[in-house]
């Protein structure tokens, strides 16, 4: 392993300007005790540690007592040093540990560069007309839980169920549904902060990194290389697409395993009627105000004695609920921000794919006209992403092996390589409720264990997930199933699994 | 002043939208999109301006169905309701169609929520009644021994006189029936995606403005009425029934109307031998408001090659391989869109002969108006048969956990009880549209229109066993056949269920329920004839003992007790009287060596599942005799038929399965926000409608 903590970089760079090209990555994918995302990449020369990359660290529904094991071995196994560090998106379930383990991060790791995707760069209005957008549904999602939770601390269902025989299960009902939209909410605890707090500034307002630290926006089709220290190595940034409607683009009905839901727009309408955006815009009003009056207006007028008569009957928030649908939505948006990368060796041309959390418009747009530099057998060369795919040898499961996280044509189908690995963090020991009918997908864990020939590795508890996988729709060789137990076991009770790829 | 009276109009006539407001934008159907409904007349209330509830129809519309209160509780508002009574109104047919106008909307649902009604009430020979608000009430000491001894309080249904009607209620593109509020709640939205100007009111989409959609809520209200317990999910049909039978009704409806018909008939009159039209027609229909198109996806598809429209072609596997609820509705209206196809084309087939000299070929050019006018009639003709058959096989539906394979047997059943002969073939047509989908009922051997026609029991209780059931049914006729008033039917009906009574222990009216306990001897035959548990070892078969009235016995419920009088093709009258009995069974699950789930009866609140077991009787009015059983039943039919009392492992299994697939047919909305299949009881149909 490599020297003391500050001149491992400087070091590096030096030794190997005309060095020896890597020939080995080290995945390692942490078990933080949950599901999320939270890996280490460790590029080496000859079985010397070179570089050392992080991508996201985090895990739904974290306190503070989830990260100190993880990070902390995090911190002793890159000596204190992170040389590139990447956060996909900005779901709790990929960044919330820079958070809940901050003082670690602070006081035993040095990360000395940042990439983030496009939609974080203030200076391009793309990404600001689209964070202006985001923000708005966060904020809108944040109003509806803030107004639910109101209307269950007045008791207002346990009044209007009042006398029914399924009165305190139609209550229960509607705190589910609110507990629900509180932790969507919580999953945009970023949004929520304003259109201008960036990734970039949670970093930093944890004590991550520090104002010198390098940051860089990846733009889709950008091929990164760190000469100096990753010979032999480039990165395609593949996604998030530039393009604004891609993003949300969350499904296609035809081109998805197990499709659940059609695409549906954003509907602003609704947002409008919160009336907290702080964008200017008027409220919308369906009529001309010579048609509508309020209750103080007429307070004896029939239809308020009607209305108000019966509060069984009311509807006064009800509307809040198209709440669900937008958290939703918005949910989908933000895992299209994903930064996409795909690592290359030059030499053999492998890859390594990270989508982070995309779907289906994110995956799509890489397929959409862009090309990436590369030198093939030693000639410069132009690669799209069917050729990137087709040598991917290491696949991190995008979204916790849903079913809107692998799409067929555009993705999977594409990977045909023999020696393909796959990693998979998901664990059912923390996860939302709602994702336990969608992760895993059936359908893409059999091909994933059929294409691997059983080397999926996940996060969780292995024959658990490999329970859910197996069902009546899918074919599950025995032989995988058996080779993947195998794989897992060899980490059973360790802090993280490990997978090696060579160049 | 000498003054003639006049007569009370039967109708009133009120403008609408034929579709929705989308297709007066365009210029080929602007013409065809404004129709007029004519709705049962209803007198002005005498108290229009005050806050009082006499019957007569009041601004709102509020009127003896249903109470249209336009409150938008996203601004937090009240819209002017409308008063259709007003002269200017009633001199033009209602307010003119507008987007702009909320009180047109009110106008509109009125007007389609009315003609829905009416539909049903002319199918169902009865007037219709929403399903009702059930409270717990404490049991009075006094009449404590007819109550359940151990039970403090019990449940009393509270008559719902009105429908209550929302028009904007939120901003989504939704729409759906409240079972809680007793209310239909209808969404607006922008049509534009995301942020583009939305000061203007006109890119809103109004739900509450377009006739399938009001008319499948509508659908939804009236069957919860008829029907509360088919908002259980007890097997993957139950929901995807409620959509399909909601979504047919609209469609078919929508058929009835000749004009909306004449224009496309005209204008694509070589397609009509093919039958492309109407189908297009129904999916064009459903496709303006994004969901509901879902429904009709069954039914046909846009060739990606050619670019034309087709109808597609059923498979044996459809109903097999989809258990997501639209996609399963979406069978059965394909299937019942179908018959509708193949009953017109055989109804026109002498009038396209007719027009070309024999050939049945069409020339070129434009069609005769006259024979436009012929096609569209026999169109509308077809669709109003469908619809009706549609609806009045309701009552010889299972009052609960319905299949697609039950509800044909009722269409069979039910047209063979009120039709007499059949030269249209509309039997086979439908068996064999349900055929072709893979959709069969459990438990019959083969797909024959009498094998599939529930069993007539004409001698059944001949002997005597239904003496009691007999003298109930006679008092109950004397009393219900004279009443006319909705609220009178409700309160007698259900006192004639529960029992009225006005001191201690003597009962003006004893109750079905009582009468069914006292009548001891006569179970064995009970049980034969519902598959439901009536002995008194009840405990062993999961049934809770209830002690009531005196007795010991198991607990069961009277969920439908009414008159059904129809009149048929050929003006014969054919008068019913139905019960619904409903029953449930309660079970642990363990499983045993071999991983088979075994089922150990146990008392309601400790058991893993519940079995629901039903049973509809329909008995002839006039002779008082049972003609027709119709049964989900807890025991084993088979072994019943051997005088073997054993639980129907069958149904228990299935159920089981099913309720505790949490897998698939879920929506990410539903697995997100909901608490699951074995608590639908909040909103089922928001979810259901919601993505």
């Amino acid at each position: 392993m490599a020297g003391k903590k500050q001149n491992t970089g400087t070091k590096a760079k030096k030794g190997t300007a005309a060095g020896k090209p890597i020939d080995m990555v080290v995945v390692r994918m942490y078990r933080p005790g949950g599901t999320g995302d939270f890996f280490l990449l460790f590029f080496k020369q000859g079985g010397a540690v070179r570089y050392k990359m992080l991508i996201d660290c985090g895990c739904i529904d974290a306190n503070k007592d989830t990260f100190p094991p993880t990070v902390n071995d995090l911190a002793s196994a890159t000596e204190g040093t992170i040389d590139l560090l990447v956060l996909t998106h900005e779901h709790e379930d990929h960044i919330n540990g820079f958070q809940k383990a901050a003082n670690l991060f602070k006081d035993r790791i040095t990360v000395k560069k940042v990439w983030l995707a496009w939609t974080e760069n203030l200076e391009d209005p793309d990404a600001v007309r689209y964070r202006k957008e985001a923000q708005k549904m966060a904020m809108a999602i944040a109003e509806v839980a803030g107004r639910m939770n109101g209307i269950v601390k007045e008791n207002y269902y346990r009044k209007q169920f009042q006398g029914s025989p399924n009165a305190k299960l139609m209550e229960d009902a509607q705190h589910h549904y609110i507990r629900a939209m509180n932790s969507f909410n919580n999953l945009n605890a970023l949004a929520a902060k304003g259109k201008n707090y960036t990734m970039e500034t949670f970093l930093k307002d944890n004590g991550v990194i520090g104002d010198g630290t390098q940051v860089r926006y990846c733009y889709p089709g950008d091929t990164l290389r760190e000469a100096g220290d990753l010979p032999g190595i480039r990165f395609f940034v593949l996604g998030p697409p530039k393009d604004f409607e891609s993003l949300k683009r969350m499904e296609s009905s035809k081109d998805q395993y197990n499709q659940r839901q059609e695409k549906g727009e954003v509907d602003f309408t609704f947002i409008n009627a919160l009336g907290n955006a702080d964008d200017g815009d008027p409220l919308v009003r369906p009529f001309k105000n010579v048609y509508a009056f309020q209750e103080s207006e007429d307070p004896a007028h029939p239809i308020v004695h009607r209305y108000k008569g019966e509060l069984w009957r009311a509807i006064d928030h009800d509307w809040l609920y198209t709440g669900g649908s937008l958290a939703l939505k918005y949910d989908k948006i933000l895992n299209n921000t994903s930064l996409a990368l795909a690592i290359q060796f030059d030499e053999s041309g492998k890859v390594l794919l990270f989508p982070g959390d995309a779907q289906y418009g994110n995956w799509a747009s890489w397929h959409e006209g862009l090309t990436w530099e590369t030198v093939r057998e030693g000639k410069r060369e132009k690669v799209d992403a069917a050729d990137i795919l087709g040598r991917v040898v290491f696949y991190k499961v995008g979204h916790h092996l849903a079913d809107n996280g692998t799409p067929k044509s555009v993705g999977l189908e594409r990977m045909t390589s023999p020696e393909l690995t796959a990693m998979v963090p998901l664990d059912y020991q923390k996860i939302r409720k709602g994702w336990l009918s969608t992760m895993p997908n059936d359908e893409i864990g059999a091909l994933l264990l059929k294409k691997t020939g059983g080397k999926v590795l996940i996060s969780g508890n292995c024959a658990k997930i490999l329970e859910e996988i197996n069902t009546n729709r899918v074919t599950v060789y025995s032989g995988d199933d058996k080779a993947c137990r195998k794989q897992n076991k060899a980490f059973d009770k360790k802090l993280y699994l490990e997978c090696e790829v060579e160049g | 002043m000498k003054k003639i009276p006049v007569k009370k109009p039967p109708y009133r006539q009120l403008r609408g939208y034929a579709f929705d407001p989308s297709l007066s934008n365009k210029l080929d159907t602007v013409g065809i999109n404004h129709i007029i409904y004519r709705v049962p007349w209803e007198d002005e209330a005498s108290d229009t301006a005050g806050q009082g509830d006499e019957n007569g129809l009041r601004p709102g519309p509020v009127g003896e169905y249903v109470e249209v209160i336009d409150y938008d509780p996203t601004l937090e508002k009240y819209y002017l309701p409308v008063d259709l009574n007003d002269k200017y109104i009633l001199a033009q047919d209602g307010l003119p169609p507008s987007e702009s106008n909320p009180q047109f909307h009110q106008q509109m649902v009125y007007a389609v929520v009315m003609t829905t009604i009416r539909n049903f009430e002319k199918a169902l020979g009865r007037q219709i009644t929403w399903n009702p608000r059930t409270l717990s009430k404490r049991i009075d000491k006094a009449y404590a021994d007819y109550a359940d001894v151990g039970q403090k309080t019990t449940l009393v249904d509270h008559y719902i006189q009105r429908l209550r009607i929302y028009p904007h209620a939120f901003r989504d593109a939704n729409a759906f029936y409240s079972p809680q509020k007793k209310a239909l709640l209808f969404g607006y939205f922008s049509s534009r995606p995301a942020d583009a100007a939305l000061q203007m009111p006109d890119s809103l989409i109004f739900t509450c403005l377009s006739h399938d959609i009001i008319a499948h809520e509508t659908t939804h209200a009236i069957l919860d009425g008829i029907y509360r317990k088919y908002t259980e999910d007890t097997n993957p049909d139950v929901l995807a029934f409620h959509e399909a039978f909601a979504d047919i009704v609209a469609l078919f409806q929508h058929f009835t109307f000749p004009d909306v018909l004449k224009h496309q008939i005209a204008k694509t009159r070589g397609d009509l031998a093919s039958q492309n039209l109407l189908g297009q027609l129904a999916q064009e229909f459903g496709s303006a408001i994004g969901g509901y198109g879902a429904l009709r996806d069954a039914i046909g598809e846009v060739d990606p090659r050619t670019r034309e429209w087709k109808i597609r072609e059923p498979k044996m596997e459809d109903y097999q391989n989809n258990p997501e609820p639209h996609a399963r509705g979406s069978i059965l209206v394909a299937a019942v869109f179908e018959v509708f196809l193949n009953i017109y084309k055989s109804r026109v087939a002498d009038l396209l002969r007719i027009s070309t000299g024999g050939s049945g070929i069409l020339p070129q050019g434009n069609l005769h108006p006259d024979l436009v006018n012929r096609l569209a009639s026999e169109a509308s003709k077809c669709a109003r048969h469908i619809l009706t058959m549609c609806i009045r096989a309701l009552d010889y539906c299972p009052p609960l956990d319905i299949t697609f394979g039950d509800y044909l047997r009722a269409v069979v059943t039910a047209d063979i009880d009120i039709v007499a002969d059949d030269p249209h073939g509309y039997k086979i047509a439908f068996i064999d549209a349900f055929r072709r989908r893979g959709i069969y009922p459990s438990g019959i051997s083969s797909l024959s229109v009498e094998s599939l026609c529930y069993q007539r029991l004409d001698e059944t209780g001949s002997d005597g066993t239904f003496d009691a059931l007999t003298t109930f049914l006679k008092e109950f006729r004397e009393e219900i056949i004279y009443l006319n008033d909705r609220r009178a039917i409700f309160e007698t009906t259900r006192d004639y269920i529960a029992g009225r009574y006005a001191t201690k222990r003597k009962p003006e009216i004893k109750g079905l329920h009582r009468r069914l306990y006292e009548n001891d001897l006569a179970w064995p035959e009970y049980e034969k004839l519902t598959g439901l548990v009536f002995g008194r070892d009840n405990e062993k078969f999961g049934i809770r003992t209830k002690s009531t009235y005196g007795f010991e016995g198991p607990s069961f419920g009277i969920s439908t007790l009414k008159l059904a009088s129809r009149v048929g093709p050929d003006g014969n009258i054919s008068n019913r009287i139905i019960i619904a009995l409903t029953q449930r069974a309660f079970f642990k699950v363990k499983k045993d060596s071999s991983g088979k789930p075994d089922f150990v009866a146990c008392k309601p609140g400790a058991e893993d599942i519940s079995l629901p077991g039903g049973a509809t009787l329909v008995f002839d009015l006039d002779s008082l005799k049972l003609k027709f059983a119709v049964s989900k039943p807890i025991f084993d039919p088979e072994g019943l038929r051997n005088d073997q009392r054993r639980l129907n492992r069958i149904r228990l299994e299935k159920t089981n399965e099913y309720l505790n697939d949490t897998s698939s047919g879920q929506t990410l909305y539903e697995a997100t926000f909901g608490l699951g299949k074995r608590f639908n009881a909040n909103e089922p149909f928001a979810f259901l409608h919601s993505k």
